[in-house]
């Protein structure tokens, strides 16, 4: 698995990569546009953001080709990552969430994940097709479902995620 | 997470130094290595997992009897379970 942080000289929305010629990646374009342009206006909400959707885009343009990982992984799509971006973009704005890490599967699905601590992880992975599969490890508890999702998060992600920050 | 193949590959590690893991991966992984994880093997056996060797490239295995397609949050769980107990022991190396 290959995880992307953020570098202030990596591509960016602002900075967006433009070697995609398909409809699809123009759609990814405007849509990755109008995430950042909404949350541009206060400073506070903006930077989380934008500095996840610049991992994302790393992730992107590190595993959008066969076997990215020299061992067979299938490319990320850029379908995937419009699901991803969007489930960024649904999140909580009230920022009570941190922002999630942004992994490439091998299988070409991205997963986004919370990490706390030992047994405190919580998983979700999208592939393009508006689903969203996801796991939680809660000590010694855990949890794993599909759910689709359209213009809303769906509401078991969202308890998930206070699943795993409750008792901050 | 397993591949479409339903396959994920490793290698088998045990007995052997830091410096000639790091030297498996460069001789036989076509990419630029930037980490690995390390789990012993009852760890993944233990989740109803089999590692099955095939010594093509030489100590290499594949980790197999994953769920199928349709169950894959299934396998995110299990691979979850699988990253935390690698964690647990620091087992995580960057390069």
């Amino acid at each position: 698995m290959s995880t992307a942080t953020y570098c202030p000289n990596c591509p960016s929305v602002s900075n967006f990569l433009d070697f995609g010629f398909s409809p699809d990646f123009e759609g990814l374009k405007t849509f990755c546009d109008k995430v950042i342009g909404d949350f541009r206006r206060t400073e506070t909400f903006s930077r989380p953001i934008e500095e996840t959707i610049a991992a994302l885009m790393e992730v992107f343009k590190e595993c959008s080709v066969e076997d990215w990982d020299g061992t067979g992984a299938l490319p990320v799509s850029e379908d995937a990552v419009l699901d991803a971006a969007k489930l960024i973009y649904l999140l909580p704005s009230n920022m009570t969430f941190p922002m999630p890490s942004i992994t490439a599967e091998p299988n070409g699905e991205i997963a986004l994940e919370w990490y706390r601590g030992n047994r405190s992880i919580f998983v979700v992975s999208v592939s393009g097709k508006s689903e969203i599969i996801y796991a939680g490890l809660y000590g010694t508890n855990k949890t794993h479902g599909i759910e689709y999702f359209g213009s809303s998060l769906p509401p078991a992600i969202i308890s998930n995620l206070k699943r795993l920050y409750s008792g901050r | 997470m397993p591949t479409k193949n339903g396959e994920t590959s490793v290698f088998r590690t045990s007995g052997i130094s830091d410096d000639e893991i790091w030297s498996l991966g460069d001789r036989h992984i076509q990419k630029e290595i930037l980490g690995r994880g390390d789990i012993v093997t009852s760890k993944v056996t233990d989740k109803g997992l089999e590692v099955v060797p095939d010594d093509t490239p030489e100590r290499h295995a594949n980790i197999l009897g994953w769920a199928d397609y349709d169950d894959r949050s299934k396998n995110i769980s299990i691979a979850l379970q699988l990253e935390d107990e690698v964690n647990k022991v620091n087992k995580f190396h960057l390069r």
